[in-house]
């Protein structure tokens, strides 16, 4: 009896252990098979948004061999507040660099092209000629959330003791459409959507002020994310210029590609939440 | 089967094409509403889902479900779709479900009958959420079709309302046209309806509608046509009213026989003459009329009958009913069908019995007749004989005598004339003048008798050439006369020479004779026309004669003057006027005394 005992416990136990095991793979497998949360900035809607990022994403599982799952907010402070509560495993966003979020994730590369810069506009017959004669003047933003277009300026008129009546328009294109419709006095964009929306729209414009120029907005990684990862993701986005299999994603996307980039050049963009946020 | 009229045949037959138009072009107006609305709404719900595309984009990007549901929940507060479903990507189960409102959920007032019978169906879409090749669902839409089954419903309860109304205007409108445009027709149809009832003058009236013009002249030829064969077939009637009338009242037998010599009509006029009725006498044989035992003793048997031919006449002996045997002429005709071909006899029998007694009685007068003339004649021939015998007797047994007492008072004057006395000698010429005068008379006499018995000899004779020779003989026998004379030239006649001659100097002599005492006598010969008469006149300016008298001048012997005034033996004038009267003629004499007397006559 004791010896029937015996090989029965035997046998629990090497079931017992199987199932850990089994479950203990199970686990990895899983932890293998989930796709990286890839979060984007609120800039366009969340279709655009998919449509210009999902290829960029399948672009990346096909050279990384991983995948990933775009995921965002309906709002820029869901999307922030997502990326502050680690939901994202990268992300394409400089909101990162706000006090409150800064650290959590570093930056492995930068949207390719020639920084941008804010430019604050007014209508070229306008009389307004320098940041004081807007004080108490209506002055369209795109957001609050923006940040070329929205902290920058906004600095940059505090720094000059300037309050305006702030207007905002939802995005660039409405701030740049009621400046031209005279709805407002001067509109705070950045300065490359102002060159083309002035080139399609025909708008006579003349800058109040102008920026420091600001990188393009970077892809972070969250610092959990494995290194060997992280690299091979870096890899694939600042190769991606040079892949034949991106070319006509590129090209659909009018995009040149993406460059490397660190967390020190956006210091910058740090300084001026810091500022906005004092 | 009830009789309709045209034009509500017409009018029916508008109504029901008009209905059945009305009917096939709703339903097919329908159909193709059903179909174009089934076309249109998957169009509007794949435009309509299409445009809920994007929002469901940004809520499946975002994985914000709930404002994905509130949008299909919004969408589907119109009740446009019957199923708004968002499909899983993966499992293509349902992830949310757009859910009606209560109150499209009601009924829309359509009856079941009508969506079955629309049976509208469109077909349910699937729309694709994707996003940059990313695959985030599919948007099912499926249109609900009691939107458009109201509409349609609706909108064939306007036109069922509209196309009542429009045939309540356009009907008295089709009414009156149609009654103006049958009117010629309708008209046509009364006067062929008056017509028919007997008014023969009816005509249809003229049309501008060309088939009925053309129908309203035949009509109206026809009905020329027919009036004239009705004036005829009255004529006929009245012909042959007429004819029966004659037929029945006739007092005549007329019957008629079929080839079997069996009776198919009999008359009045038959029943009268033979006692027998119509219906004793009708389908027998005629041989019942033939006397004896029925046989066809006359020989007028049905075989013989068959080559009688129109007009033949046979005489028979019918036997009456009351035992009679009448004697009968029958007129036979055969009687013709159609065709020409012979069915029997027309038998028209008169009853001559009577007449053929009294033909009979006067046969046997005129028999007697002939004999009393025969005896009569032979009794003339004797006297005539006797007669010549008697003037021959007198023209010798007399002229002897006279010759004889001629002669001797001749010798006794020439023998003892100076031994007689004056007295004696003027008594013995006395007897002798005497006489001569009866010898006179008695050739005068023989001549007048002669005249009787000659034979006349008619030859063209020249009458004017006869007057002028007994003129030129008169004129010579008394040349110291003075009398002017005038003959017509060139009178002639067909007649005999020598008695001619012998009238021509009667008269001529008896014209100088009387006009003897006239220092300047007129004497002529003319002639004159009376119609188609040649008249010759011998007319003279003598003593004339008393006209009381003038029919017995031309009797012999009668004398109408003294013999001492003028002479004469009183037998020229009974010989002229013998000799006319043997030639056809007349004579006749016109006179009064002192004034002349015209002789005429004429000479056939």
């Amino acid at each position: 009896m004791a010896s029937e005992s015996a090989v029965v416990n035997r046998n629990m136990y090497k079931r017992i252990a199987l199932l850990v095991l089994l479950f203990l793979a199970n686990l990895a497998g899983a932890a293998e098979g989930e796709p990286l949360v890839f979060g984007v900035l609120n800039q366009q809607s969340p279709a655009l948004t998919a449509e210009r990022w999902n290829p960029i994403l399948h672009y990346l599982g096909v050279a990384t061999g991983l995948t990933f799952q775009l995921r965002m907010g309906r709002t820029v402070q869901e999307t922030d507040a997502m990326m502050g509560r680690g939901e994202f495993d990268l992300a394409y966003t400089n909101h990162n660099f706000q006090r409150e979020y800064d650290g959590a994730y570093k930056v492995i590369a930068r949207w390719g092209g020639e920084p941008i810069r804010c430019v604050i506009a007014v209508p070229a017959d306008s009389p307004l000629d320098s940041l004081q004669s807007l004080r108490g003047r209506r002055v369209a933003f795109p957001s609050r959330e923006a940040f070329v277009a929205y902290a920058v300026p906004k600095t940059a008129l505090s720094s000059a003791g300037v309050r305006v009546e702030e207007v905002f328009a939802g995005n660039q294109e409405g701030a740049l459409a009621q400046l031209k419709a005279r709805q407002v006095e001067a509109a705070a964009v950045n300065s490359r959507f102002l060159q083309q929306y002035a080139e399609r729209e025909g708008l006579r414009y003349r800058e109040l002020h102008v920026s420091e120029p600001f990188l393009e907005l970077p892809v972070i990684a969250h610092s959990r994310l494995p290194r060997d990862k992280v690299e091979a993701i870096r890899r694939a986005l600042l190769g991606m210029r040079h892949d034949e299999r991106a070319g006509d994603l590129l090209l659909k996307l009018k995009f040149s590609g993406f460059e490397a980039a660190d967390d020190r050049q956006y210091d910058n963009v740090r300084r001026t939440y810091r500022l906005v946020g004092e | 089967m009830k009789r309709i009229s045209l034009q509500a045949r017409v009018l029916l037959l508008a109504i029901c094409v008009i209905l059945a138009i009305s009917l096939l072009d709703l339903a097919s107006t329908a159909y193709v509403q059903v179909r174009d609305a089934e076309k249109r709404m998957t169009d509007q719900a794949r435009s309509i889902g299409s445009a809920l595309v994007p929002s469901l984009q940004n809520d499946l990007v975002v994985g914000d479900l709930a404002t994905a549901q509130q949008t299909l929940d919004r969408v589907q507060g119109h009740a446009f779709f019957k199923r708004l479903d968002l499909l899983d990507a993966a499992s293509a189960k349902v992830l949310l479900a757009g859910r009606l409102p209560e109150a499209t959920l009601a009924e829309n007032g359509v009856p079941d009958w009508f969506a079955r019978l629309v049976d509208i169906r469109p077909s349910p879409l699937s729309i694709p959420i994707e996003a940059g090749g990313v695959r985030y669902g599919a948007l099912l839409v499926e249109p609900s079709p009691a939107i458009l089954e109201r509409d349609l419903w609706h909108y064939l309860w306007l036109v069922a309302l509209l196309s009542l109304i429009t045939l309540a205007v356009v009907l008295p409108l089709f009414i009156l046209t149609l009654r103006g445009g049958l009117r010629p027709l309708r008209e046509l149809a009364a006067s062929a309806r008056k017509f028919g009832a007997g008014d023969y003058s009816r005509r249809a009236p003229d049309a501008t509608v060309r088939e009925i013009a053309q129908t309203a002249r035949a009509f109206n030829r026809m009905a020329d046509n027919i009036q004239t064969l009705f004036g005829q077939l009255r004529a006929s009637n009245a012909t042959n009213r007429r004819l029966a009338i004659i037929v029945e009242q006739s007092g005549e037998i007329i019957l008629t026989l079929n080839n079997a010599g069996i009776i198919t009509s009999w008359n009045a006029g038959a029943s009268r003459i033979l006692g027998y009725t119509t219906e004793e006498s009708i389908d027998r044989n005629i041989a019942f009329l033939l006397p004896g035992t029925g046989s066809d003793e006359n020989g007028l048997l049905a075989s013989q009958f068959e080559d009688t031919q129109a007009g033949d006449r046979h005489e028979m002996r019918f036997r009456a009913k009351d035992g009679r045997t009448l004697d009968i002429a029958l007129g036979l005709a055969p009687l013709l069908d159609e065709d020409g071909r012979r069915v029997g006899l027309i038998c028209i029998g008169r009853d001559f019995t009577e007449r053929k007694r009294a033909q009979d009685e006067i046969r046997r007068i005129n028999a007697e007749l002939e004999q009393r003339v025969w005896e009569r004649t032979a009794e003339l021939e004797a006297a005539n004989q006797e007669l010549e015998a008697f003037s021959f007797t007198v023209s010798h047994d007399l002229r002897a005598p006279l010759r004889a007492l001629n002669g001797f008072s001749k010798l006794v004057e020439e023998d003892a004339g100076d031994t007689l006395s004056v007295q004696a000698r003027h008594m013995l010429q006395r007897i002798h003048a005497a006489s001569l005068k009866m010898e006179r008379l008695i050739d005068e006499l023989l001549k007048l008798a002669r005249l009787g018995r000659q034979e006349l000899q008619r030859a063209d004779t020249n009458l004017s050439g006869i007057a002028e020779d007994i003129r030129a003989d008169l004129a010579e026998a008394q040349p110291d006369r003075r009398v002017s004379w005038h003959i017509e030239p060139g009178l002639t006649a067909r007649a005999d020479r020598v008695l001619i001659r012998s009238v021509l100097d009667n008269l001529l002599r008896n014209a100088w004779k009387f006009t003897s005492n006239r220092e300047e006598a007129d004497i002529s010969f003319t002639s004159s026309k009376q119609g188609n008469e040649t008249v010759y006149c011998v007319r003279d300016n003598g003593v004339g004669f008393n006209p009381a008298y003038a029919d017995k001048l031309f009797l012999p012997f009668q004398r109408l003057h003294k013999a001492e005034q003028f002479e004469g033996t009183g037998i020229g004038l009974a010989t002229a006027h013998r000799i006319v009267k043997r030639h056809g003629g007349r004579i006749w004499a016109e006179g009064a005394v002192g004034q002349g007397t015209a002789f005429w006559f004429t000479l056939p």
